[in-house]
């Protein structure tokens, strides 16, 4: 009926020309980004690059540098103080992963590079991980940074789960301990003190049924966040 | 009795004419059998003229070794265009590992501000966010599970008054987020565990999404 004449060949080049030209560089990963990423600068941009890059080729995660970067342009920092940051948490990565080993997860690897960042010794987080061999440390990695931002200071906190750790705390113990503190800091005492009178009644598990007690949570007080 | 003596004449005249056969002459009748010949010989059903019909023919292509090559980059050029995308896309959601997730692991703060809630015995985790703001204007919650996006998940303000609230899937894993009161002040969950410092100057809060508590 019809041949492969001149005609249509002209057509099927304008058709498959664009695309060859076109697809191997459709698409590059920054156009995939959100547009929060574009507001960075391109040196800072390039760095964070470079820092993923290099994070990959660790075996650390570079979506947690990426979701560092899109944190601190949706917090409004410059573009130097997101690199900062970012290469402050890729050294934090580093340091826990070596602390750690490869045996953790990615969430537990998060937590202990904030745990570090927040001062934890890197030999708590090792006895940490020693102590609670077979079962996560996410939840006193957690604890752990929350009692640092509250006030503890590291070392204090960072002895405080180890200790429990080491007298066979679950994760039910650590969520307990947090709210007790908190409850006794908003009561006035000193982080320090809450810390020592919360870990103090801890048990340990030796005891069936043994927990940390739970106080009842006051009534809640007023807080900036709740006024607005 | 014959039917044509019921009809009109007229039309019983036509009927008539219409009864003979229609004569032929033997050309006319070559060319008719000779195109159902054709026809039947290759396989194709009776149509007239198509305009694409040349896209449908089988043929032979011919094509040179650059042309070949050409060809064969393009197709892996696309396949890595689809591998960036999809690549690009655990961008927006770090925590991409797999998981059933059941609950939230409770951080049980009794107080109702800023409290994230799991329907009790769901098996999804869809996670309420709430906040009490009753002067704000606006209220939304960002965190690395949406890509730290203010306009990700815009909260809604109950009919009651100053209670926010959103609804948010989440997976199992580590979550870091803050709310933000009228598009500027960043602030942590007041009933949720703080995480280290950020590093720019506001604090985050954290969330457990596990498949089991402890």
């Amino acid at each position: 009926m019809t041949g492969w004449t001149p005609r249509r060949a002209h057509f099927w080049r304008l058709l498959l020309v664009p695309l060859l030209l076109v697809s191997p560089v459709t698409a590059p990963a920054e156009a995939q980004q959100p547009s929060l990423l574009s507001r960075l600068d391109a040196s800072s941009r390039y760095q964070i690059e470079v820092l993923m890059d290099s994070a990959a080729r660790l075996g650390l995660p570079p979506e947690a540098l990426m979701s560092k970067t899109l944190e601190g342009i949706s917090k409004g920092a410059p573009g130097s103080r997101i690199v900062q940051v970012v290469r402050r948490h890729f050294a934090s990565l580093r340091e826990a992963r070596a602390a750690l080993g490869v045996d953790i997860t990615l969430d537990e690897l998060s937590a202990a590079a904030g745990a570090l960042q927040a001062g934890v010794p890197r030999t708590s987080l090792a006895a940490l991980h020693t102590n609670r061999k077979g079962s996560s440390i996410l939840m006193p990695l957690v604890v752990l940074s929350d009692l640092v931002s509250r006030g503890v200071p590291p070392d204090d906190a960072s002895s405080a789960i180890v200790s429990l750790t080491q007298r066979g705390a679950l994760d039910s113990d650590f969520a307990g301990l947090r709210r007790g503190v908190e409850t006794d800091i908003l009561s006035g005492a000193s982080p320090v003190t809450a810390l020592d009178r919360r870990t103090r009644e801890f048990p340990g598990r030796g005891a069936p049924g043994a927990r940390i007690p739970v106080v009842p949570t006051p009534p809640r007080q007023e807080t900036p966040s709740s006024t607005q | 009795m014959h039917e044509d003596e019921t009809l009109d004449p007229a039309v019983a005249t036509i009927a008539a004419l219409a009864r003979h056969p229609a004569t032929l002459d033997d050309a006319a009748r070559a060319r008719v059998m000779l195109a159902v010949q054709t026809e039947i010989l290759s396989g194709r059903p009776i149509r007239g003229p198509q305009r694409f019909g040349w896209a449908l023919e089988p043929r032979a292509i011919r094509l040179s070794p650059l042309g070949a090559m050409a060809m064969a980059a393009g197709l892996v050029g696309i396949g890595v265009a689809v591998g960036v995308v999809g690549r690009a896309r655990t961008f927006l959601m770090p925590d991409q590992r797999p998981a059933v997730v059941a609950s939230v692991i409770p951080y049980e703060g009794a107080t109702p501000a800023g409290r994230p809630v799991v329907p009790a015995g769901s098996a999804a985790a869809q996670v309420k966010f709430v906040f009490v703001a009753p002067q704000a204007s606006e209220v939304t919650v960002v965190g690395n599970f949406n890509g730290w996006n203010p306009s990700a998940h815009p909260m809604q303000r109950t009919p009651t008054g100053g209670t926010w609230t959103v609804t948010v899937p989440l997976e199992a894993g580590r979550h870091e987020y803050s709310f933000v009161v009228n598009g500027s002040h960043w602030m942590p969950d007041p009933s949720a565990p703080l995480a280290a410092e950020d590093g720019f100057g506001a604090a985050n809060s954290v969330l457990l999404v596990s498949g089991s508590t402890s």
